[in-house]
């Protein structure tokens, strides 16, 4: 007797088993879903004017539209999305934006000036916001934000920066995920506990973009469907985007082999190579706008308070080496400063790889015999998909070779971070990424030791670098502008503390089934005009 | 006694490691990296061209020195906190008992990979965690031998006769607690080894480019498919001397008292 | 001793040790050279983002502040904000248990069912070559690195052969079952989507079991072993004297006393399961604890790693003393003091 319910209980299993899906779909199919499969634990909140992370931003680059925005492949122009056009004052410290009419959210609300002017009053006013720094830089904060962006009419918005800042770097920050404009009247219904909506917007949409949040499984993925609604453009093709959690890169390769996802965001240089042999599969590349490097600290360290010595750490390392044979290709040469697809990028490689060179430099300096440094790196992966180990080894090979012996010590990049920004490393190997697309962004960080951030941590302070850098940033994108930014990577080059070891190429192994797959490193994947079969 | 033979093979290579190995483990050969095996490189290359072989053999080195030295220093911390527990009772034994139930009520892995991360993450540390989560399993062994072999006749009779407590525990109660005790060590090797090459897995323990059988298979598992070697080779040493162990703790348990099958 | 006594003693304790392992942790995750709030800014936050941040988590107040703190609201049962995520840890915890105690209990159920009969079969062919076969394959079970078997298996029945489906508790059109219990296998029974229940079934054979290996090769040894000895008593002897079949002999008198010791390993595999997880949950993308550890971990989020200490002592804990109470009630012999 007791047999009968293990038996009805088996043939449950066996017929749910024989039921299971192979492609059901609630709604829409495979031919019309796009399957990315890549790392999503890092996302901690979809809402737009909080959120940091790559999976976050992208999903919400696809959700919400901002002012302005970067076409394809165009990152020195910003275009008109939201915005039809701007007028900027003579002092370039006041900006009118004409927006267009008939924009709606994916509420059916109209989009209009104010819920521009609550969105940048959320971003200064949210707790804990890791992308806030992005608007205070400028200035603005909670205390001023009612009078430094105000909505005189339903289609017009005016910014009034409180200080002088770089017009490039505004506009580009304005088409950043974090500026991506939310629907005031939805979001301000879902307030709780004066949250500013935070607590529904992490994980619903309330925007005017192409897409809306279908759901968010935390660890498990990120659905988004096609918003009907969306009048800002053609609708795409494509009418449903899934980001399913695949934390292992094997994984994701075998996923794309089985056509379970159609592509794999963080495959190594080694499994890259072995889907270009692949016919099923191809490979979509971009320079990203990043770049490994090493860091020498000019006060922990006494060799690397010369100038001669931070050169002969330049002329020691074998970049050909790294790119050709750890990278596999999936790397740029990169010295200067500032990465390839920006306005100011200088491709000049001022430094071969010339062992002798480098010892007759030591030599010069007074450290022939040699010294010891501790290079801390972190235990993840570096720029380009290569392990951080690797890369460090072979750092340690070609530094060795010239006679500076290197202790590599890998740690979590959270105590990482604790000793740089403490001031307290001696040689750093680590990725620096683009914010928003201005080379402002990364000769402020690298350039000027005010600014508390790359500079400062290595201790180099260069004053009249620092005044270039100033100068600069406030600077359309003119000759003049290029002059200086010239200017700025020589010195970096010859002087700084700073050796660029490459500019990654960022990488998607892709299934043939999607073309027209248009992919840069500040918007990501096009979905407006990708196609799949 | 298969497993015995395994052992001594493995203890060999670790001794004799550097003269067996042809090459060196950490030298790079970017251009011929991911090659597979071939006669001068059996067990073939792996993503920086270095040799794999030569990079078990050191593996094995590190595996069986840090295998021993964690059991040694855990047996020794657990043997002398479980014999006063045992034999002076009372406080004593409840504080005590009450601490190692505090590491007893952990999962080993998770609690070496807290004091891993806490630590800092290296090859050490890793060690001195798995340590400390291995002890008290011989404290609550020693302590259970002490509580019934204290009642002996022998004991008695050396009290009699005015030995001290010391003398008592260490002529007369260690070496015949020492069996069951021996045979957990032995298995527990093997344990300290697979758990090792966990925390190295996930990044908590020994760091590249160590030749950690464990950060062998980590590094090797983006080839797995293609480049199998690199990470198999690896996994086949920890599951040999892993088993070697095991199978001579199964062969000392059987020796010493056939009648121990409890845990 | 009466039995209540004894389970209320062993959970008093149990109280105590948890409380110690609170402060423990507390103190160690406090020596850290990270911080946690970098972690969560990001490397490109300014230090003055930095410190106020610092300041709205409450991290800046003295550390002996900060525990009281945590204490006061564990006892109200708060857990505290998670750094890394935001979000209560007890929503997280909630989130990500079902989890992993459903892989945790599948594996346990391949355990069992590959151990106990393994160990019979080689308890009864002692020494024959189905008992070395069975010998070979438990110890396997206990010798191989988890992570490489769930690698290895994946790579050849997904990937080559395509018999097993991908990573994941479910397939990526499945929509998930209502959410009763948070295990995805069983909101789908108890909601009736059989569909849904098939996929996620197929998605837990190959977790569970590679899980599941490794403690199925400690059952097997645990039951062969307490089988024989049981095999050899005099009871079994006189039952074979008075004529009864061989079978019944095994079944009726010997096994249900060699089972008791398997049930004390059970308990203690249970750790071993929490443990084990923790890389097979990498591998295989699921959504449990095993991932949130490692990174509350890696990110220095104290109130996730406190958390989740106490959750997974607590469990283990309460897995050991079910076991010990389950023994002393099956076995009138053993009472402990």
């Amino acid at each position: 007797m007791r047999r009968l319910p293990i038996g009805v209980l088996a043939c449950i299993l066996l017929a749910s088993w024989a039921a299971a899906p192979g492609g059901l779909a609630a709604g829409y199919g495979p031919q019309q879903t796009v399957v990315i499969a890549l790392d999503i634990t890092d996302a901690v909140t979809l809402d737009p004017n909080l959120a940091y992370e790559l999976s976050a931003t992208m999903a919400d680059h696809q959700m919400y539209s901002n002012l302005v925005t970067f076409a394809r492949g165009n990152l020195t122009q910003p275009r008109p999305e939201v915005a039809q056009s701007w007028d900027v004052s003579k002092d370039g410290r006041i900006y009118t934006f004409h927006l267009k009419r008939g924009i709606v959210f994916s509420s059916g609300n109209s989009l209009t000036a104010d819920d521009v002017v609550y969105t940048f009053q959320r971003v200064v006013s949210l707790p804990k916001d890791p992308a806030a720094w992005l608007i205070t830089q400028m200035g603005i904060d909670d205390k001023n934000v009612s009078s430094a962006v105000t909505a005189p009419d339903p289609s017009t918005v005016v910014v009034a920066l409180p200080k002088p800042f770089s017009p490039g770097a505004f506009l580009s920050i304005m088409a950043n995920p974090v500026a991506g404009i939310v629907d005031s009247a939805t979001v301000k219904a879902h307030v709780v506990n004066n949250d500013w909506g935070n607590g529904w917007l992490t994980d619903h949409s309330a925007g005017s973009g192409p897409f809306q949040l279908a759901r968010w499984e935390r660890q498990v993925a990120i659905e988004l469907v096609e918003n009907p609604r969306y009048n800002l453009g053609p609708a795409p093709q494509v009418k449903r985007i899934i980001f399913p959690n695949i934390l292992e890169n094997t994984v994701q390769r075998e996923m794309l082999g089985r056509g379970d996802a159609d592509v794999a965001w963080n495959l190594s240089a080694a499994q890259l190579a072995a889907v270009r042999s692949d016919p099923r599969l191809y490979v979509v590349q971009t320079p990203d706008l990043a770049m490994e490097y090493l860091g020498m600290d000019v006060k922990n360290v006494p060799a690397f308070a010369k100038a001669e010595v931070r050169r002969a750490v330049k002329y020691a390392i074998d970049y050909d080496g790294i790119i050709n044979d750890l990278l596999n290709g999936n790397g740029t040469p990169l010295q200067g400063v500032i990465p390839k697809g920006l306005f100011g990028y200088e491709p000049t490689l001022w430094f071969k790889h010339d062992p002798a060179k480098a010892k007759s430099l030591l030599a010069e300096a007074g450290v022939g015999a040699g010294f010891t440094a501790e290079l801390l790196t972190s235990t993840g992966p570096a720029a380009g998909g290569i392990s951080s180990g690797d890369l460090a080894a072979k750092v340690k090979n070609d530094l060795g070779a010239v006679g500076i012996t290197i202790n590599v010590r890998q740690v979590a990049t959270s105590e990482l971070l604790k000793t740089y920004r403490g001031q307290q490393s001696q040689m750093v190997m680590l990725s620096w990424f683009v914010d928003y697309p201005d080379p402002d962004d990364f000769a402020k960080p690298f350039g000027d030791y005010t600014q508390k951030s790359l500079a400062w941590r290595l201790q180099y302070y260069n004053d009249p670098l620092v005044k270039l850098v100033g100068q600069a940033a406030e600077m359309q994108n003119t000759p003049e502008r290029g002059a200086i930014y010239t200017k700025v990577n020589e010195t970096m080059a010859q002087d700084g503390p700073f050796a660029i070891l490459y500019q990654p190429v960022l990488s998607l192994a892709v299934s043939k089934r999607l073309q027209n797959f248009l992919f840069d490193p500040v918007n990501f994947i096009d979905f407006l005009s990708l196609t799949k079969h | 006694m298969a497993g015995g033979i395994i052992v001594a093979g493995f203890l060999v290579i670790a001794l004799a490691g550097p003269v067996l190995a042809p090459q060196d483990p950490l030298a790079q050969d970017l251009g011929r990296r991911l090659s597979g095996p071939t006669r001068d490189h059996p067990f073939g290359r792996d993503s920086l061209g270095r040799d794999v072989f030569t990079r078990v053999i050191y593996g094995a080195r590190i595996s069986v020195v840090s295998g021993t030295a964690v059991v040694l220093a855990a047996t020794a911390f657990g043997i002398v906190t479980g014999m006063l527990a045992g034999w002076k009772g009372g406080w004593w034994d409840e504080t005590l008992m009450r601490i190692t139930d505090m590491f007893l009520a952990f999962p080993s892995l998770i609690l070496a990979m807290a004091i891993s991360a806490i630590l800092r993450p290296n090859l050490t540390n890793a060690l001195l965690a798995i340590a400390v989560t291995s002890w008290p399993v011989y404290a609550r062994i020693a302590r259970g031998q002490v509580l019934t072999l204290r009642t002996r006749d022998y004991v008695e009779a050396a009290r009699a006769e005015g030995a001290t407590d010391a003398a008592i525990l260490t002529r007369h109660l260690i070496p015949n607690a020492v069996a069951p005790i021996l045979v957990q060590a032995t298995v527990d090797i093997g344990n300290i080894v697979l758990i090792s090459a966990g925390l190295s897995f996930i990044g908590f323990g020994a760091q590249p480019p160590t030749p950690e059988w464990g950060v062998m298979v980590s590094e090797g598992r983006r080839f797995l498919m293609d480049q199998w070697w690199i990470a198999t080779f690896p996994a086949i040493a920890i599951l040999l001397l892993v088993l070697g162990f095991n199978l001579v703790g199964d062969g000392v348990r059987d020796l010493l008292d056939p009648r121990l099958r409890k845990l | 001793m009466n039995l209540l006594r004894y389970v209320a003693r062993r959970a008093g304790l149990t109280v105590f040790v948890i409380f110690g392992i609170t402060l423990i942790t507390f103190v160690i995750s406090h020596v850290v050279p990270a911080d946690p709030v970098v972690s969560y800014l990001g490397e490109h936050a300014p230090p003055d983002l930095v410190e106020k941040v610092r300041h709205q988590m409450g991290l800046d107040r003295p550390r002996h502040i900060q525990y009281l703190l945590y204490l006061r609201d564990l006892i109200h049962g708060n857990l505290g904000v998670s750094i890394m995520d935001n979000r209560p840890v007890s929503r997280d915890l909630a989130q990500y248990l079902p989890a992993t105690v459903e892989l945790s209990t599948a594996a346990m159920v391949v355990a069992i069912v590959i151990g106990v009969p393994t160990g019979i079969v080689s308890a009864l062919y002692k020494d024959r070559w189905p008992d070395q076969v069975a010998r070979v394959f438990a110890l396997g079970g206990t010798s191989l690195p988890v992570f490489y078997v769930a690698l290895l298996l994946l790579g050849l029945l997904y990937s080559r052969l395509g018999i097993l489906p991908g990573p994941g508790q479910l397939g990526i059109y499945t929509p998930p079952p209502p959410h009763i219990t948070g295990m995805v296998a069983v909101d789908a029974l108890l909601s009736g989507s059989w569909a849904t229940l098939g996929d996620a079934l197929q998605h837990l054979i190959l977790p569970a079991f590679v899980l599941g290996y490794y403690s199925a090769g400690l059952i097997t040894r645990m039951t062969r072993g307490s089988l024989l000895e049981v095999l050899r008593q005099d009871y079994v002897r006189t039952a074979r004297a008075k004529g009864v079949a061989e079978p019944r002999v095994v079944l009726r008198h010997a096994l249900r006393n060699a089972l008791l010791p398997t049930v004390t390993v059970i308990g203690l595999t249970y750790g071993g399961l929490l443990s084990g997880a923790v890389l097979t949950e990498t591998i295989f993308s699921w959504p449990g604890l095993g991932r949130y550890v490692t990174n509350s971990m890696i990110s220095v989020d104290i109130p996730a790693v406190l958390g989740v200490t106490l959750v997974i002592a607590l469990i283990y804990s309460a897995a050991n003393l079910i076991v010990d109470v389950l023994y002393a009630y099956l076995d009138p012999q053993i009472r402990y003091t």
